[in-house]
């Protein structure tokens, strides 16, 4: 059986089952020789989250974002304008549009290995002050054509520390 | 007279401190100052955790160093009142702080609603007014394995209050394994006792663990938590001070 039949047959017995830790286990055997990890996915982003992601919610993951597990992994708000340039500002790294968790639901699944650490998230655990993940954020934010952030980040680079207080 | 009410959502630069909210927004510049005497309700949410605000009206802060529920969203009233017991006269200023302490921008919604006190007779000046409730707000609160007697209050602006009031607290928990008690001065009021397993700031009235708490004037409020759950926890909580005699 190719990949392709294997997912598919897998996302029809997933489809007709609630228990899905046996058929991942029936599954996971019938991978042998193929190294797969059971991980959750963000139904948002598509990034993964580890495997005890729903199991260890509240002690390692999803810290304040309620009872009931869910994607804790960052999402942008274009409809909110960054922060102006102020006075205070001391780096154009600290202006972007702001960030929020997904909240979006979360699946399991069982994947290859080398492509779930590809595409694992980074986790609130590992970065507690969002230092990585802005950056990561920030970037595509870059990126984005409907960001408001790109003629800000130019009128930065060529104003510099003069363009601090005329933002408004 | 009707109420004033601003609504708004504005983002917090990475790193940063915003003196006063309402300022950022050119719309809100004329709505600073309360044109009556009024009672204040404030709810707010935040994006993404990291992001905490402090209140006042006039000289009087009437929510300390607040962190505030993570949500997608605009704040559900009643469950994101951060406090809706502060009154003040016509003319003081009103002010939100906030700080955000991450590496990235957060959004902070918020909605500050004034409740006119007076009718239209008024003519200025001072008012008898209630006296304020007064609140703090704070996690996560990260309380590592074998934790004894965490104190949480340790530090903070109302840890002690300069005239008699009657003490609400509300807590919940990451995770199973947190217990609380409390003190005042060195009596212990309650016991360790479980809290809320709802991983998020406390809401009132569903995290309520204590109430009617009698606290005389510069009392010690001691609220402390313990872990012995094998691994280490976040604790959220909210104290409410509900002054018995008005200050200013």
């Amino acid at each position: 059986m190719n990949k392709e039949a294997e997912e598919a047959l897998l996302a029809n017995v997933k489809s007709i089952t609630d228990r899905l830790d046996m058929v991942d286990e029936v599954f996971k055997q019938l991978r042998v020789g193929r190294k797969m990890t059971l991980v959750f996915q963000c139904g948002h982003s598509g990034l993964y989250l580890p495997g005890d992601y729903v199991k260890n919610w509240g002690r390692d993951y999803g810290i304040g974002l309620g009872p009931h597990p869910v994607s804790e992994v960052l999402d942008t708000d274009y409809h909110t304008d960054p922060p102006a340039i102020t006075s205070e500002t001391q780096s154009i790294e600290q202006i972007m549009h702001p960030v929020g968790n997904s909240f979006a639901q979360v699946d399991h699944m069982l994947v290859d290995e080398d492509v779930a650490a590809a595409n694992m998230a980074v986790l609130a655990v590992a970065d507690p002050y969002m230092r990585k993940r802005a950056a990561i954020v920030r970037g595509k934010q870059l990126q984005n054509p409907k960001s408001k952030l790109r003629n800000m980040a130019v009128a930065w680079d060529r104003a510099g520390r003069n363009l601090q207080g005329s933002a408004y | 007279m009707q109420p004033t009410i601003i609504q708004d959502a504005i983002s917090v630069a990475a790193n940063s401190i915003n003196e006063n909210v309402i300022v950022s927004n050119p719309a809100l510049r004329g709505l600073l100052e309360s044109i009556y005497p009024s009672r204040i309700r404030l709810l707010a949410v935040i994006s993404a955790t990291g992001l905490r605000i402090d209140a006042t009206h006039g000289s009087s802060k009437y929510a300390a160093s607040c962190d505030l529920r993570v949500s997608t969203s605009t704040p559900d009233d009643p469950l994101d009142v951060v406090n809706d017991e502060a009154y003040t006269q016509a003319g003081e200023q009103m002010v939100i702080r906030a700080v955000n302490t991450t590496g990235g921008a957060i959004t902070l919604r918020y909605m500050l609603i004034l409740e006119p006190l007076v009718d239209e007779t008024f003519q200025g000046g001072q008012v008898v007014l209630p006296p304020d409730v007064l609140v703090m707000q704070r996690g996560p609160v990260a309380v590592a394995d074998a934790t004894a007697a965490l104190q949480l209050l340790d530090g903070l602006i109302f840890e002690r209050i300069n005239v008699p009031s009657i003490l609400k607290v509300f807590m919940t928990q990451s995770a199973a394994g947190i217990l609380r008690q409390v003190f005042i001065d060195q009596d212990r009021i309650a016991p360790p006792s479980t809290i809320s397993l709802n991983n998020r700031i406390p809401q009132d009235p569903f995290d309520m663990t204590i109430n009617g708490i009698e606290v005389r004037e510069n009392q010690l409020q001691q609220l402390q938590v313990s872990n012995n759950s094998g691994g280490s926890l976040n604790v959220f909580w909210k104290t409410k001070n509900q002054q018995l005699i008005r200050r200013n």
